[in-house]
């Protein structure tokens, strides 16, 4: 029989047993199967091999089916799907930064300081690891705080100025303050001038010239501010809680702390601690966890895991 | 009513249809389709491992011989060569059934001689049933694998069945 009559009924038989419904296709192939009796029984000879072949017999691959080995190829998409699952519990941390990398503005990177100054001449400082979002409008100026410390010299206008930081807005009447946040600790320290603090469901908090107050979820109290906290190779904690020591050794270090648990908001640290080298780091790290009693639970390239001690 | 005549009853529509379309003739197809049922009253059911693929491969070579029939009538009438139309009347004879055991068996064995991967593409077409993008979903290959793995299987299953008839 001719080979290549031999091999469109091969084809027609697969075509046809792959779309059984396509009308089109079915019309073709009989056309074919028209055109000549050797095309009818180079098909039939189709039949009887497919027939045969289809004879329920023992599986002979029974041992090695894919079905019956642990990557089953049919399940390459699970697989797929696990590992992909997987790589997004380990990128999870890394999220809530994306989003504020996403929404910011103005980033200073882990390890460098920056400066800007906006449209209406107010200077701001952000710390290093610090971002933020700028809503310059035409009836009002705000500032919010997505991350880290700033220190922002306000220029004099029309409009207000305010910073905002979760639940927490500090409105501006002409003045330099910083502001540092970390977890739910908030810090405002004013170095001239007034501003006022507002927080949901709390009266409004005036901080006035050279005063500077700390939030918690323990409350609020009057604390004295850290003239050197950006001092180069230094950290200098004047009555820090956990939440911002670990978050002002984190911006200096340029990792991302991720509390497992709610940091202590009772315990406070006044220190100085040298931050000019790898070591240093470390070592500062490790006088922070002990002091806080915190359980450095994993420490990698970029994130570092805390946990209270139980 | 006995085992094959319940077996015929289920599928003799199913035969039909097929021998239909492939020979184009609907009175040579029901030919066939009756001679199917008759020889297979000759076979004993319990001897026969799958019944159902039997039928279809005693009707299926009814129909290849129908149309070698066919064609030598055309040929005799053209050249008057009657000799060729005795030599293949003698292969519709009873022992057709023994033809079609042997030819499974041959296919059987032909198909337990093929590579792993293309015994699990013909296993998955023609005993479990699946599609072509089903078997290379199933197996994780492309289509079109499937269907070369697929055309290089029915290619040696086709030799053996014309070391049987050439």
């Amino acid at each position: 029989m001719n080979e290549s009559i031999r091999a469109s009924a091969m084809q027609w038989w697969l075509q046809v047993n792959e779309a059984p419904a396509d009308e089109r296709l079915q019309q073709r192939f009989e056309a074919w199967l028209a055109v000549d009796d050797s095309h009818r029984l180079a098909y039939l000879d189709v039949l009887l091999v497919t027939n045969a072949a289809g004879v329920a017999t023992e599986d002979p691959d029974a041992d090695a089916r894919p079905h019956r080995t642990l990557f089953k190829p049919g399940r390459t998409a699970g697989w797929i799907a696990m590992t992909f699952a997987l790589v997004m519990c380990c990128l999870l941390p890394y999220a809530p930064r994306w989003f504020e990398q996403w929404r910011a503005d103005v980033v200073a990177p882990p390890g460098l300081a920056r400066v800007v100054t906006l449209e209406d001449g107010s200077h701001i400082e952000l710390a290093a690891d610090t971002a933020i979002a700028v809503a310059m409008r035409t009836d009002a100026r705000t500032i919010e705080l997505l991350r880290g410390r700033v220190t922002i010299d306000v220029a004099r206008d029309a409009r207000p100025f305010a910073l905002l930081w979760k639940n927490t807005t500090v409105h501006d009447i002409g003045t330099r303050f910083t502001v540092e946040a970390a977890e739910d600790a908030v810090r405002v320290g004013v170095r001239v001038g007034t501003v006022e603090v507002r927080r949901e469901g709390e009266q409004a908090t005036p901080i006035a010239a050279g005063e500077s107050r700390l939030w918690t979820a323990q409350g609020s109290e009057a604390v004295a501010w850290p003239e050197q906290a950006s001092a180069p190779g230094l950290l200098v904690f004047n009555h820090q809680p956990a939440a911002l020591a670990f978050a002002q050794w984190a911006s200096v270090r340029g990792k991302r702390v991720i509390w497992l648990d709610a940091p202590p908001a009772e315990a406070r640290l006044d220190a100085v601690l040298p931050v000019r080298s790898p070591a240093e780091h470390e070592a500062a790290l490790a006088s922070l966890a002990r002091h806080f009693r915190i359980d450095v639970v994993f420490d990698t390239a970029g994130v570092v895991l805390l946990r209270p001690t139980h | 009513m006995s085992a094959w005549t319940a077996l015929f009853a289920a599928h003799a529509e199913a035969l039909r249809a097929v021998l239909t379309r492939v020979l184009g003739d609907r009175t040579a197809a029901e030919d066939c389709v009756q001679d199917t049922a008759l020889r297979l009253l000759d076979v004993d059911f319990d001897s026969v491992r799958d019944p159902r693929a039997f039928l279809f491969q005693v009707g299926y070579n009814l129909a290849r011989d129908s149309l070698r029939r066919r064609a030598v009538r055309s040929t005799t009438l053209v050249d008057g060569d009657e000799v060729i139309a005795t030599q293949v009347a003698d292969r519709d004879s009873p022992e057709l059934q023994c033809l079609a055991r042997e030819q499974i068996e041959r296919v059987q064995q032909a198909l337990a001689q093929l590579p792993t991967q293309r015994r699990r593409v013909v296993w998955l077409v023609r005993i479990e049933g699946l599609s072509l993008k089903e078997t290379a979903a199933r197996l994780g290959i492309s289509a079109k694998t499937v269907e070369n793995h697929m055309t290089m299987a029915l290619r040696q299953l086709l030799k053996s069945l014309s070391e049987d008839n050439p």
